[in-house]
């Protein structure tokens, strides 16, 4: 149980814009300034980073996810171009501030279907979230391979990995996922395989309104709930599949730096 | 040089004459530092010197009007070359782009300002890029234009101006990036030359300093001390003939703030985002604000 509180105060924090800041930063040693204005001076400038990064991502197509899509944005809002030095890792805050607003975009679209007067049941509704998501790399799909790349460098991948691991946590949320057994662990480990494996099947899908990737997530979500299926009905077996799960979500918290123990 | 050097150091005899050399400088070094300077004036630190406020300028002048020709070539032999590397790395931490509009400060034998129109020019920024380089010291001025022309820049993207960094002759809002390497230890008041460089920056612009700091790791300070104060001024003695440029040198290092202080000072200028970055162990920092 204590997991799962956790869990969802991680998926809160990284909400917040203020994650892409990774670089040490001052505490203000003027003593006289109080707390209240800190923060303000701290959401000023968190919105000037938010401004030139929304304002980059209309050139990411032609330019990728770059130091120069960066400076083309901070341009385009008035800022000479030098200023992309706000951002320390270049183009991975970009594919991240991209991750996390598409996120906060997607819970918006989620909240909606699930307030709809004839709800969807799970697994559909888990099948048209991930295509909401996917449907936003889309614009994006020609540079994508080099974001999924950048995300994949080491110094990225808790970042990566905290962003999918909100993602498909809202997704279970809004689709009525109210467990605080294992199951819990296993429903987002699975959403999340599912929704990359589509991830990458769509980076080389050529058909028409890419029609391919949206019948290949529909296999793997059958797929997903038939190994679910067998799981819950053989004890044997849910018993491995519990150790592999936790051994799983152990390995991300250990990666993402989240060690309760101490 | 080192033709000449290594002529004169297989005589035994100059070595000895040497030897007197170094024991003269280092009782005259002595004597220097335990003399107190009074008065009403406020006092500032020259070395380990303390002296009054009005005479740092002089002093800082005097020592660089007498190292600018030999400038270039100590700085290879006192940091094995890395010097070039530190420079490198904080130009790449600047990524300059196109319209990039440098101010370089304290630059003048132009390191800072060949690398600037060198990197624009490989990453094919080069459009609208221009560096204004300003000393406080016309003999620095003098050896960087004769470089400038050596290696045959456009005289369209670099200019040149003498001038006191805590009172810049610019309009406000002129440049779009500021750096000042190896230069904000020298001045008197390192808080007026940052807001100097908050003025004249525009919102956006980039402040950018490289300069020696401090080692966080004690042993290595320790060692970096030893290099300090027993290579460093015999070194200078050895290939420029002077060895009190170099003994100011490492001193004023040791009064530069650390990190962390010096982090907090930009801020109190009005830089916001103000991260720094430390280079081999903490020899040099390279510190970062934004003007937003």
């Amino acid at each position: 149980m204590s997991l799962v509180t956790l869990f969802k105060s991680v998926r809160i924090n990284l909400r917040s814009p203020c994650t892409l800041v990774s670089a040490c930063r001052f505490n203000s040693t003027t003593n006289n300034t109080n707390n209240n204005s800190t923060e303000q001076n701290e959401q000023y400038e968190e919105d000037i980073k938010e401004k030139i990064l929304c304002a980059s991502l209309k050139f990411v197509p032609e330019l990728g996810w770059s130091k120069d899509a960066l400076s083309a944005g901070a341009q385009t809002v008035g800022y000479p171009g030098v200023t992309h030095g706000l951002f320390h890792s270049g183009g991975a805050d970009l594919v991240h501030y991209f991750q996390v607003s598409s996120n906060n975009k997607l819970v918006e679209i989620l909240k909606k279907l699930q307030e709809d007067s004839n709800p969807l049941p799970p697994v559909e509704f888990v099948e048209k979230a991930c295509k909401e998501r996917l449907q936003m790399v889309v614009p994006y799909l020609g540079k994508w391979p080099q974001a999924i790349a950048i995300m994949s460098l080491p110094p990225n991948v808790p970042n990566s990995l905290a962003t999918l691991l909100t993602m498909v946590d809202d997704i279970c949320y809004y689709a009525g996922d109210r467990s605080v057994d294992f199951n819990w662990y296993l429903r987002r480990i699975g959403i999340a395989g599912v929704y990359k494996a589509t991830e990458l099947y769509l980076i080389q899908d050529k058909s028409a309104e890419h029609e391919e990737s949206w019948r290949f997530l529909n296999r793997r979500l059958e797929d997903a709930v038939q190994l679910h299926d067998l799981i819950s009905k053989s004890d044997v077996a849910s018993q491995g599949a519990k150790d592999t799960a936790l051994s799983a979500f152990v390995t991300a918290r250990n990666i993402l730096g989240l060690n309760w123990n101490r | 040089m080192s033709h000449y050097i290594t002529s004169k150091m297989s005589n035994p005899l100059y070595f000895r004459v040497l030897n007197r050399n170094l024991a003269r400088f280092c009782v005259k070094n002595v004597r220097k530092a335990s003399t107190q300077t009074h008065g009403n004036e406020k006092e500032t630190h020259f070395g380990f010197e303390t002296v009054k406020e009005s005479e740092k300028a002089k002093k800082v002048h005097e020592v660089f009007e007498n190292v600018a020709q030999n400038y270039d070539v100590m700085n290879d032999a006192m940091s094995l070359g890395i010097h070039r590397v530190w420079k490198d790395i904080f130009l790449d931490r600047l990524s300059p782009t196109k319209n990039t509009k440098l101010l370089d400060v304290a630059g003048g034998t132009g390191d800072i300002a060949f690398r600037f129109l060198n990197h624009v020019k490989n990453s094919n920024q080069e459009e609208n890029c221009h560096v204004t380089v300003m000393d406080i010291n016309s003999n620095m001025v003098e050896v960087g234009k004769i470089r400038s022309e050596a290696l045959k820049f456009d005289k369209s993207v670099i200019s040149w101006e003498v001038g006191d960094a805590e009172c810049l002759p610019f309009k406000d809002n002129s440049f779009n990036a500021y750096t000042i390497a190896f230069g904000i230890r020298n001045v008197t008041h390192i808080d007026k030359v940052l807001e100097e460089a908050y003025r004249v920056l525009q919102p956006g612009g980039r402040f950018m300093c490289l300069e020696f700091s401090h080692l966080p790791n004690s042993a290595a300070q320790w060692v970096y001390d030893q290099y300090s104060f027993q290579v460093i001024p015999v070194l200078g003695k050895l290939i420029a003939g002077q060895w009190q440029p170099y003994q100011y040198l490492v001193e004023s290092i040791r009064k530069f703030p650390d990190q962390k202080n010096f982090g907090s000072m930009i801020e109190s200028a009005g830089f916001r985002s103000v991260t720094y970055e430390n280079l081999t162990l903490g020899v040099v920092a390279i510190h970062s604000g934004f003007k937003l």
